[in-house]
């Protein structure tokens, strides 16, 4: 015999789990450290966030670096019980505008541009964030 | 005494969500993509750079993968060779993939184990082997894959076959306006497919080995809870019988709901998954898993 599902408390239960989950601790922050970079010397970017994918140089007293991030595989597989399904391959690039040695720019871009995920851009540079 | 399960209980809910995902994603499917992030000053040599070399080759995969093993805390009937024989213990298992051609073209292959909790848990008692193509259009993903199932520790019975499947997929934050102002830090992302093993030699249409399968109906859900790091996720595969009356019609469900943790490169989730027959009774398979997984990803270098 199947038991039936109590529809009032799996409503209150959904409810508590999405509305619980939609706090957003950084208010309109969205995204801190694409902000914290601005400022910040090559050295230092270089420091925290490693080497980038490319540098090249721009007009007059700036460089352009660019940062990649590809979403885990955690992310872009589902095992099933047999065998696995494929999710869409995705990630982030990060294009850093610099003038005179310093970080003038900070553009995310997701990739594919259908699959807007720019928290990886965020964990590029989560070590350039000051605590 | 066999419980009975009948079409319209259980097709229900999986078809309903099928085609949700299918209409909800064509009506919003014009949207255009979010607007570019920006802070500092504007990024003259950006906007222009499409077809920069200095673009290409980030994002190509030379091999990516993962690792799993899995503990079947509860198994009260989920077989651990094709056979039926068994029941399961741990599993383990495989994942590699590499790109051929950017993110329309992925060749991958999957190499999963299962152990017989009858047997001491250790000694492997399955292999299923599956080596496929997979690719990523827009909405759009296909894959086209042969798997073949054996059992390990004896010779016996070998399900194998090949599919073409194709998928639509939405995603809140690029579809659905509403969902993304209601609940702006968890994106749920669902696809629905229909897929076609045109060829079969032995793979079975339910649970209890009966049938011969012909189609398959996919759906998958993933609610981000918390950043990608906590994420709720549901799973159903349907196929039908061609040796059946009607061979679009159901003959068996799997579903999967879980919750999956994860931290840089590891996942650990908790699941559930049931197998069961759809146009009359049968055996169920059905077990309750905890599962390790550990992904890893090496990057072609920028050309």
């Amino acid at each position: 015999m199947r038991r039936p599902i109590n529809k009032p408390i799996a409503c209150v239960v959904l409810g508590l789990v999405t509305g619980c989950a939609a706090v957003t601790p950084n208010g309109s922050e969205e995204y801190p450290a694409q902000k914290a970079l601005i400022g910040k010397t090559r050295q230092e970017l270089i420091a925290c966030a490693g080497t980038p994918v490319s540098e090249r140089a721009g007009e007059e007293r700036t460089a352009v670096m660019d940062y990649y991030r590809e979403a885990s595989q955690l992310e872009e597989s589902f095992p099933g019980s047999k065998s696995s399904f494929a999710k869409v391959h995705h990630g982030c690039r990060a294009t850093i505008v610099l003038d005179q040695d310093r970080v003038a720019g900070v553009r995310y871009e997701s990739d594919p541009s259908s699959y807007q995920d720019e928290d990886h851009c965020e964990e590029i540079f989560d070590r350039c964030v000051d605590p | 005494m066999p419980r009975k399960t009948t079409f319209s209980a259980h097709c229900i809910p999986a078809c309903l969500l099928t085609g949700f995902v299918l209409v909800a994603g064509t009506w919003g499917g014009g949207r255009d993509a979010h607007a570019l992030e920006k802070y500092g000053r504007p990024l003259p040599e950006f906007e222009k750079s499409d077809g920069d070399t200095s673009k290409q080759g980030f994002d190509e995969s030379l091999i990516a993968g993962y690792f799993l093993a899995a503990a079947f805390v509860s198994n009260p009937t989920f077989a651990a060779r094709p056979d039926n024989t068994g029941l399961v213990g741990m599993r383990y298992m495989a994942h590699l993939e590499t790109d051929l051609y950017k993110k329309y073209l992925t060749a991958y292959t999957d190499q999963n184990f299962f152990s017989d909790r009858e047997k001491g848990w250790i000694i492997l008692t399955e292999w299923d082997q599956t080596y496929g193509m997979t690719g990523t259009v827009d909405h759009w993903s296909w894959r086209a894959q042969y798997e073949r199932d054996a059992p390990l520790d004896k010779s016996g019975l070998i399900q194998a076959y090949a599919d073409g499947l194709v998928n639509y997929r939405v995603r809140s934050h690029e579809d659905w306006s509403w969902w993304q102002k209601t609940f702006p830090k968890n994106t749920l992302t669902a696809y629905a497919g229909l897929g076609w093993l045109y060829y079969n030699q032995t793979y079975f249409a339910r649970p209890d080995n009966t049938g011969r399968a012909l189609f398959r109906y996919v759906g998958h859900v993933d609610l981000n809870l918390y950043k990608q790091q906590v994420v709720f996720y549901g799973d159903f595969n349907m196929f039908t019988d061609r040796t059946a009356s009607n061979v679009v019609r159901p003959s068996e469900l799997d579903w999967i709901l879980g919750i999956a943790v994860r931290w840089q490169d590891y996942e650990v989730s908790f699941y559930r998954e049931q197998d069961m027959p759809l146009d009359r009774g049968g055996l169920i398979q059905e077990y309750w898993a905890v599962q390790l997984r550990y992904a890893f990803d090496v990057q072609k270098q920028a050309r």
